[in-house]
Order: C-alpha cells, then structure tokens, then sequence
C-alpha cells in the first residue's frame, strides 16, 4: 500500500516539473536570447545559456550605445523609439479603456444577473454573439468606417474598439459573478429604504470589488495584448500600440536578441500583473465565451 | 458559472416599487443602454455593414467601387485556395482543440492532487495565456527556429540529427503552430475544469475505492460525469480561438512555407488587406463567420442543457 | 450634361462606377486614350507638362508657417533627422519630419487612400506604378534640374523610375543596390582552392554549387534567395529569368503572362527544385525574414548566397558577424546583366500647391536626391559611407572616399569595389516592376514557386497554377492599365 503510494507520488512530482519545463521553457528561451549578442546567437548552435551575459539589447533599446564583445561600439537599435512610443500607446489605450469598461459593463452586469425586463435575453445573446465575431472579420467595416470617420490611427479610435470587445466579456463574466451574489443583500438595504441605485452603488459594487477588480485586470490585459486591432486600424500612425510596432522587428532587419528583448518588455508587465491577480482572476471562474 | 436567466428565486417577488417609482423593467433597460448602444452600433451596425461591403466590389488600390450583387460570394464558393484555406482551418483546429483539451484536463488533474509547489504551479500556468497569441508566436519561432532555437539544437547536440533540423518544415509547420496555440490554450480550460474538480464530493471517491474501483474506474465513473458539461464547453472555446487564430502564424510562418499555414484568417488577411479589396475579403470573412456561428451555437445548446441539467450548487460556484 | 471634371469628382467619390464614367465620358466625347491620361495624372500640372518651373519660392513668413511634409522609413532616423536639420539651416527652411512603422505598403496604399498631405514619401520602386496609375504622384519634369540629374544617372536605373505610361520621371533616388549579388564565403572557396568566382550564367553558377557538395567542401553550398516573405521567392523567379533572357510578360498588353507549364521559365523552377531535391539548399531558409536571411549567411554555414550589395557591410562587421572579413563577391559576369536593381525612391504626391510651393518642394526633394547648396551630391555620399547604401548617380561609385569607406569592409578592397560598380552598371531594369497589381501576384507567385522547390508539386502543374491566378490578375486590371498606358 505504501509503496504504491510513493509510486503515485513520484509520478505526480515527475508530471509537475514537466508541466512546469512546458510552461516555463519558452519564456526561458526568450529570456536567453536577450541576455546575448548577436555574435553569439549567430554561432554555429546557439547557447543553451548567454556565455557572454548582456544587458546591451535592452539597453540599446533606449537609444543608448553599448559595448560590444572585444571593445566595439554598438549603436543604439534605431527601432528603439517605436517599442517606446508603442509602449506610451497601449499604456494610453489601456489605460482609458478599462475605466471606461466597468463604468460601462457593471450596471449592465448587474441587472442582467439578477433582473428579468424586456430584451434581457436579447442582450444576453447580443453578447455572446459578439464575442464570436471572428476579429479578422469585424476589421473589415471598421477600417472602411473608421477611415471615413477619421479614427483610424488615433487613440480615441482604437479605445473605441477596444470597448466594444472588452466590456461584453466583462458583462458576460460580471452576469454571472453577481448572479451568484446571496440575495440577502439587496432585501436588506431596501429594507433600509434604499433605492435601486442606492443598492447597487452603496452594497452590491462595494461587495463585489475582488471581481471588479479582477474584470479590470483582464480587460487590461485583452488591450495590451491585442495585436489585429492595433495592427489594421493604427499602422503608420502616431498612436500605434505595442504589439504591431514589435511585428516590425521581425520582418525587417533586427536580430532575435533584439526582438527579444523588446518582447520582453512587453510581455513582463503582463506576465506579472497576471501572477500576482491571478487567484482573483481564477476565484471569477469565467467561461470565457470566447 | 454564467447563466442564460437569472435565478428562479428572484421572480417570486416581482414587480416591486421603490422609492423613484421604477420598475424592474425600466431599471433593467436603463442600465443597460449603454451596453446595447454599443453592441448595435461596434457590433451588429459593422456586421451588417460588412455584408453589404461583400455585395459590392470594392478595390481601394485601384480605386474601384461598384455593386456586384452575390458575385463575391459566388467566388468565395469556386476558389480552390479559399476551400484549400478551410480545409487547414479545421485541420489546425482539430489539432488544437485535440491537444489543448487533452492537456488541459491532464494539468486540471495533477493541480487537484496535494503535493508541494503546487500553489506556484498554479500561479505559473496560467502566464502562456496572459501573455496573448503574439507573443506565443514569438517565443515559439525563437524555439523552433533552425538557426536560433532550443529544440533543433537540443536534437542536434544530443545526436538525434547530424545538424539542427528544420522543424517548421512544408509538412509539420501547422502541427507545430498548433502546438504553441496550446501551449497558450490549454491554462485556460485548466482553471475550467480545475473549479470543477474541486467541487467533486470526496465521499465519492471514498465509495469508488469500497468498490474496488481502480484509479481509470474512478475517473469515468466519477470524476467525468462531472466534468461532462466543462468539458465539453472547453471543447468549443478552445475550437473558437483555434479557428481565428491570426497573430500565431503572422508571427511564425506568415502562411508558408508554400501554402502550408495559409488557414481561412490569412486568407481573409491577404484578400482584405495585402490585396485591399474589401469586398471580396467581407465574403470570404462570412464564410468564416459561418463556421463560427455553428461552433457557437453548439455553445448555447450546451449551455442550455447544463443548466437545466446540473446541480444549482455546481451553477453557483 | 456636367462637364468633365464633375464626373471625375463623382468617380472617385464613388458616386458612379467607373463603367458608367467612360460611359459619360464617351457621351462627352473626351474618353481618348490622350484625355484619360491627362485626366488621370490630374488635370492642372500637367497642363504645364515640360515647362520648367522657376526656382522661386515663397517669402519666408509662408515657409515659417508652413513646414514642408516629409514621411520617411524607420531606416536611421537619427540620419535622417541631422540630413533635414543640415537642409533647414542651408535653406533657412521648415521640414516636418517624421517616420512611420507598421507594414510598408498598407502605410503608403493608406495614406494615398486618405489624401494625406505630404511633400515626399519614400517608395520602392516596385509599387510607383499603383499610385502613378491613381493619379497620386507628381513628376519631376518641372523641376530645373531634371535634365543635369537625370543625365548623371545610370540610365538602368532612370528608366525604373520613369512610368511607362507617359515617360515621365516619379522619383529621385535615395539608394540603389543589385539585389543578387552574389556574396561568397571565402572561408571555403580557400578550402576548395579556388581563387575567385567569375560568374557567367545561372546554371554554370549552381553546377559550381553542385560541384561544392560533391566535392565536401560544405554541406549546403548555397543559400538562395528563398525566404518567407512575399518578395522572396518570387523576385529571384522575376530577376533570374530575366538574366537567362527569357521573357515571362507581354508588356504591351498589360502586362499578359506568357508562361504556364511548357513554358521556358518552367525550367528554371525545374532547376530549383532540383537544387533542394539534391540537398544542395537548405530547407531552414523558407522560414527566414529578410533579416534572417542575412543573418542566415553570416553564421557562416553556407558558401554563396545572392544578397543586397550593401549587406556585404553587414556581413563583414564582427558585431553582427561569424564570418566578418570573410565575404567578397563574385565578380559579375562580362557585359551581362546579374540580379535587380534594387531602388529606394523620393516621391512627390500630388496636393494643392502654387508655383512658389512647387519650387520650396522641388528644392527640399532635390537635396535629399540630388545635390545640396554647395552642389555636392550631400545625402547619397554620406548613405554611401556610413551605411554601404549606394546610389544610381555614377560619381558615387566611383568617389575616392566611398572607395576609402568600402575598403574598410571589403575583404577584397579596390578588386571588390569594381566589382561591385560592374553589377551596378550591368544591372537591368524589368518593366514587370511598374505593374500595378505587382503585390497582388506575389502572393500566389511565392505559393506556388515554393510548392514546386519543395517537391509539393511538379513544376508543370505550379506554373500552371500560377498562371492562371496570373490571368485573372491581367483579364481583371487590363482595362485599367490599357486606358492609361494607351
């Protein structure tokens, strides 16, 4: 019995370090390019590890210059001040876009969860239809529109799109979050002599502030993240954000440290909002619907 | 878990009055405007525009602009590289969905069991699906690459290959895509499944042991019954992003080598915005949209079945 | 009926189809081939057509207020910005200047679409044809330099950006390279003995490859021009075929495609996948960027690779390089054309200007590609020395200092540099360049091509395929380009 035990427990630790080199190896990887010059990534096989550590790709980045190995003067990348504009836009777009995402998608959230009216499971379909729209399919009125209207390349353009993808995934996950509220609460506040208003903005929000949180993490996220949207309605302008400025490392003459390197800086930000919020993030439970 | 309505519980004591004299339905409607002005205006107003772009033929490169009628959707239908490009969506989405919910429901069991570190890990798996599709493609073409990554050079130093081996080649390249698509999956349907594996009674598994259930017994008799509902609808979500997948190949192959990774969104890409002829590139992004709508509404009848099926503990979890 | 320039309006604000445009235009009785090209190229400057124009500009309030318009390439901003401070100060002039990222082509497509102001882009040299053909671009036959300029140029690379529809001149040049040069490793042709490499044709060129794996002197001898992006494969297909002389377009009809499975140029590709079916090519390279190609051949695991002439600095720099002081080119073949030309270009878009305006925009364009206040050819010297660019204005190939400066990169010094001139003045020029649905046809061409190297299909059956995604191309576009090339 015992044995078998200790069996079972040998392949669960086994089963987590593998799951664990899956998860992490890749990021490693990019880690490892970033750390190294471009001779030596251009050797014969490249190192499993920088043998020759550097910090000069992120540092060139910043349009500084930096020694190279055997005392050579590397220029500053000149695709540095992209990566930094783009990371000022999507901090800008991000940034405007989440607020206004809960402003919009709680009140909503929270009648849908738990009121009956009319249209109700319009909406609630409306939404989930929505978030099946293929990306690559909606950008082809939008750009036509968005030029008509001159917003394509600006900041207030793409937060426009941008709400209209995150706040009904935040509505759709906030239905649910309030639905799962006890209803104890309201009939007590009204019993106080609350309104409806009252109620939702003095008990119900208050409450509710882990998920509301965690809805702003990700609708955060899905903009910084967000790669299409940036890259057909903002390319060749002033407010491109970061992931489509980065695409341009890649067909262009740069080298992986470097692509590297500007890759990590966009996605660090990222990968530790999302370690440290995550047991909020998981706690929502969300079916995402797509 | 969200529901399609609201709990039964509440209806009971409908309609009330309070002090501004509102009723639900108005309340319901006013909060929730500001979501309908948006998802008529970003979202069905686009959708249907969209559809009269692809009755017109529209050419921004050479300044066309006519109505053609069903003609773009006629060509859409006779174009062998469109039928080619749907026949590599659904094989990559197969692979993907195959993949990324076999290894989802594998980690979702090893994250039930105790054991140390396991907290972290839990924390750790979820950063491939924070970090987007974009980066995915990045990291994972840094991996493969022949001249700069981990595995052909792995393979090269432990003497599998005599020189790093192209990976990404004209037969595997969509199988490896579909693989770095998993990789930023698959932590997704973990959290699914992981909720609802805890959650399982631990009795059961008690009785399962009584009757000399072995570990597989257990795990069909009582820990899929269970998972049925979340598994199935990990099934499709991980479907939906495999058949939009976009920035992963942009990213990796760019739809090469040949046509090998040229699947339904690149071709849209390429008709709508290489080529600029919008009109053309609307149709072939319907056709798409139709398959998603399929894959959607088996979404809903899911959703549908498991609420009226599942426990109401479950459904408030 | 309204008159002309009313219906044009209407076109292009789409309120009529173009079919109903030349049907009005007919019912006028101006749809001659002549009036639509004037129509097109836009009406009042054209009217002036050779007539130069004086070099008189606008009292200098007017230039303070208004900044000459210039987008650029993210290619050395910092270079670019000291060139404009330099042209600001020599001119007492204001220039706003600024880059732009994100997919070339859509950038530039999208800004035509949106008649965004400018005064001078840049432009490939494929391309010119699709903006010319809207009627977005200005020429410089106005300008009082036009004939000085263009008679420094090499005419090769003149006639690339001269528009086949009405001769006129759309660009002046901001570099120039031969794109196929071909760059050896000298590492191993010392290994194989051998002392240079005179090249002569195509396939005496792969039988030396062939002859370098049969010999063991390196696994993949050759690393052709067959990378992941659109303009990979399918140039080298434009370019070689071109150096074999055998023709793949009808040029005066629109550009019709004349080959297909029993085609000449069938062979070729035959020859291709015969290469990669012998392992004499890597497989790696189909996953490459452009600038992992480069890289590609600097980590030294290849022998001869045709590459962009100036990316030889690249490949000698031991920052960048495995192989740095280690790659020479092979000399050209005698009085044959090798490669393309490769061309960056200052283009000028049309927007409403005076005389005066017209003359500040000139002056601004000139500096950049021609000749600066002291009559030096300013720019291109200084892209040619710091940065390897080089240039169609023969005086730079054959400058002292832009020799001193290559010298510090070519292993082969002055040998080399000669070399590097004979590509230049043997380069060719393909009229296909100037098709205005050149992009459109890449994208099959490069499916295709790479289906047939890497043994997906037989090499009859994909350029048959292609020629027919190339024929709907034509049969779709001919009209268009038959009114304005007339």
């Amino acid at each position: 019995m015992s044995s078998r035990l200790t069996a079972k427990r040998v392949i669960i630790y086994i089963c987590a370090l593998l799951v664990a080199l899956w998860t992490l190896v890749p990021f490693y990887w990019l880690l490892n390019l970033s750390f190294m010059f471009n001779v030596e990534m251009n050797s014969a096989i490249t190192h499993f590890y920088p043998h020759d550590f550097t910090w000069s790709n992120y540092v060139r980045l910043f349009n500084r210059h930096a020694t190279g190995p055997g005392g050579v003067d590397l220029l500053p990348i000149p695709h540095g001040q992209f990566i930094r504009t783009g990371l000022k836009n999507s901090l800008i777009v991000a940034g405007v876009t989440t607020p206004l995402t809960l402003l919009i998608a709680m009140p909503c959230a929270y009648v849908l969860g738990r009121y009956v009216f009319p249209f109700r499971n319009s909406i609630v379909m409306a939404i989930l239809l929505s978030r099946a729209y293929p990306a690559i399919a909606a950008i082809i009125p939008l750009y036509k529109m968005w030029s008509s209207l001159g917003l394509r390349g600006t900041h207030h353009g793409l937060v426009i799109v941008y709400l209209s993808i995150t706040v009904p995934l935040v509505v759709w996950i906030m239905m649910g979050f309030f639905n799962a509220l006890p209803r104890s609460l309201e009939s007590a506040a009204r019993v106080d002599g609350c309104t409806r208003f009252q109620t939702l903005y003095r008990v119900v929000l208050p409450t509710s502030l882990p998920g509301i949180a965690a809805c702003a993490v990700i609708a955060f996220l899905l903009v910084w993240n967000d790669f299409l949207f940036a890259f057909l309605l903002a390319t060749g302008s002033s407010a491109l954000t970061f992931p489509p400025t980065l695409s341009n490392m890649f067909f262009q003459y740069s080298y992986p440290t470097e692509a590297s390197a500007a890759t990590v800086l966009g996605v660090l930000p990222v990968a530790i909002v999302a370690f440290v919020f995550q047991r909020w993030i998981r706690k929502l439970n969300i079916v995402d619907p797509l | 878990m969200a529901e399609l309505s609201p709990a039964s519980q509440d209806q009971s004591s409908r309609p009330r009055r309070f002090g501004l004299g509102m009723t639900d339905a108005r309340f319901g409607l006013l909060l929730s405007l500001p979501v309908a002005a948006i998802l008529i205006l970003l979202n069905l107003y686009p959708f249907l525009y969209s559809f009269w772009l692809a009755l017109r033929d529209i050419d921004l490169r050479f300044g066309i602009d006519e109505f053609t009628g069903l003609d773009n959707f006629r060509k859409t239908l006779e174009s062998q590289d469109v039928r080619d490009a749907m026949w590599r969506t659904v094989k990559y989405s197969v692979q993907v969905t195959v993949y990324s919910t076999l290894l989802g429901l594998g980690m979702a069991i090893l994250l039930n069991e105790k054991f140390h570190g396991r907290t972290l890990l839990t924390a750790l798996i979820l950063l491939p699906w924070a970090v987007s599709t974009y980066a995915a493609g990045i990291v994972w073409r840094f991996l493969l690459s022949t001249e700069t990554g981990l595995f052909p050079a792995v393979l090269f130093r432990l003497g599998i290959t005599d020189r790093p081996p192209n990976l990404m080649n004209i037969d595997t390249a969509l199988t490896w895509i579909a693989i770095a698509h998993t990789w930023h999956i698959a932590p997704l349907g973990v959290f699914f499944m992981l909720a609802t594996l805890q959650v399982i009674p631990q009795d059961l598994y008690r009785v399962g042991r009584i009757d000399k259930l072995n570990a597989i017994g257990r795990f069909r008799h009582v820990t899929l019954p269970y998972l049925k509902a979340p598994l199935l609808i990990v099934l499709i979500l991980n479907t939906i992003s495999a058949v939009n997948v976009f920035d992963l190949i942009y990213f990796t192959t760019a739809g090469g080598p040949g046509a090998a990774t040229r699947v339904m969104t690149y071709e849209v890409y390429t008709t709508a915005f290489l080529n600029l002829r919008l009109g053309l590139g609307a149709a072939e992004a319907w056709l798409l949209l139709i398959l998603v709508i399929l894959v959607t509404l088996a979404y809903v009848r899911v959703l549908y079945r498991k609420e009226k099926k599942i426990s109401t503990g479950e459904a408030a979890a | 009926m309204e008159p002309v320039y009313v219906q044009l309006e209407k076109y292009k604000r789409g309120l009529i189809t173009r079919r109903e445009y030349f049907k009005r235009l007919a019912a006028l009785g101006v749809a001659t081939p002549a009036i639509m090209t004037w129509l097109e190229t836009g009406g009042v400057s054209a009217a002036q057509e050779t007539a130069t124009i004086a070099p008189e500009f606008p009292p200098q309030d007017e230039i303070d207020s208004k900044p000459i318009v210039f987008r650029g390439w993210a290619y050395e901003p910092t270079v670019v910005e000291d060139n404009v401070r330099i042209f600001e100060e020599q001119f007492t002039e204001n220039v706003d200047y600024q880059t732009v990222s994100g997919d070339y082509d859509l950038i530039i497509d999208t800004m035509q679409i949106n008649n965004e102001p400018l005064d001078m882009f840049y432009g490939h040299e494929i391309g010119i044809g699709r903006y010319i053909l809207q009627g977005q671009l200005l020429d410089y036959s106005s300008w009082w330099d036009f004939e000085r300029a263009t008679a420094e140029m090499l005419p090769a690379f003149t006639e690339a950006w001269t528009w086949r529809g009405d001769g006129k001149l759309y660009g002046l040049p901001y570099f120039s390279s031969v794109r196929g040069t071909i760059m050896v490793n000298t590492a191993y042709t010392e290994k194989a003995g051998l002392d240079t490499v005179q090249l002569t044709t195509w396939d005496d060129f792969y039988d030396l490859c062939r002859q370098m794996k049969a010999d063991g002197v390196v696994e993949y001898p050759l690393l052709n021009h067959w990378f992941a992006t659109p303009w990979a494969t399918a140039w080298q297909f434009l370019w070689e075929n071109h150096n074999r002389g055998i023709d793949l377009w009808d040029f005066e009809d629109a550009y019709k495609p004349l080959f297909g499975g029993d085609h000449e140029s069938t062979k070729t590709l035959e020859t291709w996948a015969g290469l990669f079916a012998d392992g004499i090519h890597p497989e790696s390279s189909f996953n490459m960027s452009e600038g992992g190609y480069v890289d590609g051949f600097a980590t030294g695991d290849f022998m001869f690779s045709p590459q962009q002439t100036y990316d030889g600095k690249r490949l000698n720099d031991p920052a960048m390089s495995q192989i740095a002081g280690l790659v020479d080119f092979a000399a050209p073949p005698e009085g044959a054309p090798w490669g393309k030309i490769e061309q960056g270009g200052y283009l000028l878009p049309k927007r409403e200007r005076t005389d005066q305006q017209l003359a500040r925009v000139y002056r601004h364009n000139s500096f950049f590609g021609y000749r600066d206040i002291n009559d030096e050819l300013f720019v291109a010297k200084r892209w040619a020395i710091d940065h390897a660019l080089n240039s169609s204005y023969s005086a730079i190939l054959e400058d002292p200092d832009v020799l001193a400066a290559y010298a510090e990169w070519m292993p082969g010094g002055e040998r080399q540099f000669n070399d590097m001139g004979q590509y230049f003045r043997q380069a060719v020029w393909n009229p296909f360049h100037q098709c205005p649905w050149f992009l459109e046809w890449q994208i099959p061409a490069k499916e295709e091509l790479e289906s047939a190297i890497l043994g997906r299909k037989s090499p009859q059956d994909a350029m048959n395929d292609l020629a027919s995604a190339t024929n709907e191309l034509w049969e779709r576009y001919r009209d268009v380009i038959l009114s304005n090339q007339g």
